[in-house]
């Protein structure tokens, strides 16, 4: 709960903004006026900030950087944010991570589109191939890297994502885009837009499928309906709400590729209010729905007994002695015939997110942010909770950013959010900055920050169980009943240039990130019918890293763009890995398996974006990309060799009127083989042809 | 004797020699108290609405400029921070005052000395002379030289036509503030040879409905500044119509550039700075006409993103600050 100063505090500053709706009548145009701020960015505190002014790195891509790029897929276009990794775990499993080891189901980064978050409870990732957004929806992405809990809540942990897509009010009529490639690639998005009287619609219907990495059984098929309607009833008030569904086949691995399908919808409203001058208001809520269900090799309770009751062995009267209950058990025929494990699992999930937010900028010296938030995520899973029904957790936040203009050259943000689950302790996370400018040309940043992200909903419930009347035969993997939230302290050094008339620009990051009680997974001795360990997930993992990282972007007019990153990140840590008292929760130097977690994380990788438009309108770009070596697991001795690559486009559009046809022609890795973060997926060069018509 | 003769010649004449520089002093110093443009008294007091980095980088400019050939005396006062304001009005030569609120309190007091009201824009300048002059040109007669920030509308016409040879309709929305001067947006369309489209935008109707179809059936767009909730408010649904129908919009700020606008010509605070320190100069010599000063200097800003969208070339020539406007 939050105590007394703390609401009064929110309590006030929100009264005051609804106590403010009456119109100014002040009819004469000042200074201010004119030299009134827009549109600018407004994902890392929520208040509207030149990037001067934001309290962390911030990377921004625009329209023109996404079409001049040679991403093929949604998350190809993260190779342009310094630190960020993009890797396949499957060709249809891609992941995202920034600093953090990328696993299969990547972590501790905040993903939202126009502000709804996308980030799944049920398993603490993004689903990409499930978001029904590709690069041609979208207007520009805004990239806070470094964390942003403080404005985004828990999930920010480690960065944060807004991707913000056309508006409707973008484009007028259908528009028809089919791309065809290599690896049975072949995708096509009809997109119509349209003005019904008040309302601004689109909606986009997009199918795709393709058959995978060569050789691996990881192909996918996916359809998504996506609507989008924005309503202005007065130049003050805004509404905008989106619906979409999505259908996905596909698969997990890579030990055994099993097939998975998705279902998914979700329903997203905001009403945001232009209280006057100096305030704004903002309401938003939001619903995920995401369901799978996961194809599974059916074993009866023979089979598990005799699969996995040798603890690897041999048969299952060898060296295991089972109890007198599933002696019994085994004693009927019957029994043993049963499935217990089923040819196919079900899993649900449901998020449902309410926030209020208000900018308030009545001073010019300071401007602030306030926001209360609710969200209950709750899931279902035969599997992965044992089927005991709904698990629900309820969390609320409180939050603000505050940002003061100390004099002409040094500006100080800070930002606190205070989060509470049910039945637990709240949990402060905050980022204090300042910002110092050498010159307008040249600033200089200072930050440092605390974060929690709180375990999932999965994370914390995690039983999954096989068992046979009441007896449970099988226990892989659980969730310790002590597990908390990981904790970030980070501190940062940044500097932001620009020259030769602002056409380039620079921005370096140097940083220092303590992470501690990461969660993962340890095995610690259980005494089962077939088992002999357990997995638990539990906080087993500690980082430090330390690096520095810069972008530098290049557009001296409207031919010629160029992007060039680079990242090195020094990673030191251990990962507790094996414990030997059952039910431990102090890890035991000397005694307990503790791994190192080095090379979990690439160390250097860089980017370069060069495009060009030549005068008869064609835009070539060529993209080059470096990740040195890395260990996808951290119990890996070897690491997966790091690999250079270079992708190739070459785009024209055509214009009629007021119709368009463009073509486009990619091809990415136009080189050798390599090796997509696992060393059996073969990256081979893929191709891809492009066409799109549509009408203004 | 002769002695004592020539002592008593020398010490005359050496007390007239020093005499003679308090007499000078004397003389100039009435001479310079009955003609207040003498070049020999400079004292500049600045009043600045707020203390902001562009209001401190104008007076920061000037006094950098008037400091170089001689010694300069000033005083800067943030508005609202100082109440000893009636001394120091009777001590300085010239007031200079930076934006809306400085130049209200200052007026309200109808100083004697010739003042520069700068960062004002038209409309600001005209309700503050009615207030407390009466008129404009009482104003404008007891001394109030302002220095107006809006830029004349002929030239964001004329930026139009050198980004755009093919333009026939001029897409203008007007709002509240400036409804009442359609006639004279219509005039200097009409006068270009060009066909107005006028939009006045009405804040209780769906805004949209009201800009596309006149969005929609222009060649540019120009929307007039207005006040801070108009601007901010239609301005995200002026730049996405204007995406949609791929029209471009000719803004009249830097910020209207960075949120999507292919250009704006606009007064930046070096063109401000520019032109006050040659009027505190005109401001200083006897034949001085005090009268309303347009923006002699411009800046003009693109948007390469929003040029590379609509397959414009930007001419290099004008993206400077570029002097003596050319527009």
């Amino acid at each position: 709960m939050l105590n007394w100063h703390k609401r009064v505090f929110f309590g006030l500053g929100l009264s005051a903004v609804l106590s403010s709706y009456a119109a100014s009548d002040d009819w004469i145009i000042t200074e201010d006026d004119l030299f009134a701020k827009i549109d600018t960015i407004s994902g890392v505190t929520h208040l509207q900030q030149d990037l001067q002014q934001v309290p962390a790195a911030v990377t921004i891509i625009d329209r023109r950087t996404i079409e001049s790029s040679t991403a093929v897929d949604l998350v190809d276009i993260f190779r342009l944010v310094p630190g960020f990794q993009v890797y396949f775990h499957h060709a249809n499993k891609p992941g995202v991570a920034y600093h953090a080891p990328g696993g299969e189901y990547s972590r501790r980064l905040e993903v939202k589109i126009d502000g709804r978050s996308v980030y799944e409870p049920l398993l603490s990732s993004v689903e990409w191939n499930t978001l029904g957004i590709e690069l041609d929806d979208i207007e520009y992405i805004e990239v806070v890297r470094g964390s942003n809990s403080a404005a985004d809540g828990s999930n920010a942990f480690l960065a944060s994502i807004n991707l913000v897509t056309r508006s409707p009010l973008a484009d007028l009529g259908t528009k028809y885009s089919v791309d065809s490639g290599s690896q049975g690639l072949k995708r096509g998005t009809i997109s119509h837009a349209s003005q019904l009287g008040q309302l601004a619609s689109r909606a986009t219907l997009k199918v795709s499928e393709n058959d995978g990495f060569a050789g691996i059984n990881d192909a996918a098929e996916t359809t998504t309906f996506r609507y989008q309607g924005l309503w202005t009833p007065t130049i003050t008030d805004s509404i905008s709400f989106q619906v979409g569904i999505g259908d996905s086949d596909t698969s997990i691995g890579p030990d055994d590729y099993f097939a998975r399908s998705w279902d998914n919808k979700y329903q997203h409203f905001s009403w945001k209010k232009v209280a006057n001058d100096w305030s704004d208001l903002e309401l938003s809520i939001y619903h995920n729905a995401i369901d799978f269900v996961d194809e599974d090799r059916a074993a009866t309770v023979a089979d598990v007994l005799g699969y996995w009751g040798d603890f690897g062995n041999g048969s299952v009267d060898g060296d295991v002695a089972l109890s007198p209950e599933v002696q019994a058990l085994m004693m009927n025929e019957l029994n043993k015939q049963q499935y217990i494990i089923q040819p196919a699992y079900a899993h649900y999930s449901d998020r449902w997110d309410a926030e209020i937010r208000s900018n308030i900028y009545r001073r010019d010296d300071v401007r602030m942010s306030l926001g209360l938030a609710s969200r209950q995520d709750s899931l279902r899973s035969e599997l992965f909770l044992s089927d005991v029904g709904k698990v629900k957790q309820t969390s609320n936040r409180a939050y603000t950013n505050v940002e003061w203009t100390a004099n002409n050259n040094l500006v100080f943000n800070y930002g606190q959010v205070i989060e509470k689950r049910k039945n637990k302790a709240s949990k402060n996370s905050y980022r204090i900055a300042a910002n110092y400018e050498l010159s307008k040309q040249h600033i200089v940043r200072f930050a440092a920050s605390q974060s929690y992200r709180e375990p999932s909903l999965l994370e914390a419930n995690h039983n999954s169980a096989y068992s046979y009347n009441e007896i449970i035969l099988n226990t892989p993997i659980r969730s310790d009943a002590n597990i908390k939230e990981e904790r970030l302290i980070s501190r940062e050094m940044g500097y932001l240039g620009s020259f030769i008339e602002n056409s380039l620009s620079l921005d370096i990051r140097i940083f220092e990130e303590r992470l501690s009680d990461l969660i993962g997974e340890r095995r610690e001795p259980y005494i089962g019918e077939t088992q002999d360990k357990i997995n638990i997930i539990d906080n087993v993992e500690n980082m430090d890293l330390q690096g520095i990282e810069w972008q530098l972007q290049y557009k001296p007019s409207n031919k010629l763009l160029i992007n060039v990153n680079h990242s090195y990140i020094d990673v030191d840590g251990d990962s507790w890995y094996l414990s030997y008292t059952p039910n431990d929760d102090i890890a035991t130097p000397g005694v307990d398996k503790i791994l190192p977690m080095d090379h979990v994380v690439p160390q250097n990788m860089s980017n370069v974006l060069v495009s060009y438009q030549t005068n008869m309108g064609v835009r070539l770009s060529g993209s080059y990309h470096y990740k040195s070596g890395y260990k996808t697991k951290v119990a890996h001795t070897n690491q997966l060799p790091g690999y250079s690559r270079i992708d190739l486009k070459a785009s024209k559009r055509w214009l009629h009127g007021n119709h368009w046809l463009e073509l486009s022609l990619t091809a990415q890795n136009a080189g050798s083989d390599y090796s997509e973060h696992h060393g059996f997926n073969n990256f081979e060069s893929k191709y891809v042809l492009g066409f799109k018509i549509g009408s203004h | 004797m002769l002695i004592d003769t020539i002592k008593s010649r020398l010490f005359k004449v050496l007390g007239a020699a020093l005499w003679l520089p308090r007499a000078i002093t004397l003389l100039v110093f009435l001479f310079a108290s009955t003609n207040s443009y003498s070049n020999k008294l400079e004292h500049t007091l600045f009043i600045l609405s707020k203390d902001t980095p562009d209001y401190r980088k104008i007076v920061d400019t000037i006094t950098a400029d008037k400091a170089k050939p001689k010694k300069y005396g000033y005083t800067i006062l943030i508005q609202g921070q100082n109440t000893e304001i009636e001394n120091l009005l009777k001590t300085t030569d010239i007031i200079v005052t930076l934006g809306t609120d400085a130049a209200d309190s200052l007026l309200s007091k109808t100083p004697t000395q010739p003042v520069i009201n700068t960062l004002v824009t038209q409309s600001a300048f005209d309700a503050l002379a009615i207030e407390y002059y009466g008129d404009v040109a009482k104003a404008i007669a007891s001394g109030v030289n302002p220095i107006i920030l809006d830029q004349p509308f002929e030239r964001r016409l004329n930026l139009a036509r050198r980004l755009s040879k093919n333009i026939t309709n001029v897409g203008v929305m007007l709002g509240p503030s400036a409804a009442t001067k359609s006639s004279f947006y219509t005039g200097s369309i009409n006068q270009k040879e060009l066909k107005p489209q006028i939009l006045l935008i009405d804040s209780d109707k769906n805004p949209i409905r009201q800009l596309d179809p006149v969005i929609k059936s222009s060649d540019v767009f120009i929307p007039i500044a207005d006040s801070h909730l108009i601007n901010v408010t239609t301005a995200k649904w002026i730049l996405q119509l204007a995406y949609r129908h791929r029209v471009p919009v000719i803004g009249y700020s830097s910020n209207y550039v960075a949120a999507g606008a292919l250009a704006s010509v606009y007064s930046s605070p070096e063109d401000v700075a520019k032109q006050t320190t040659e009027l505190i100069d005109a401001l200083l010599t006897e034949n001085h006409i005090h009268q309303i000063h347009e923006p002699q200097y411009c800046t003009i800003k693109f948007n390469e993103t929003v040029a590379w969208h609509l397959n414009i070339i930007t001419p290099e020539d004008l993206e400077k600050n570029t002097g003596r406007c050319n527009l």
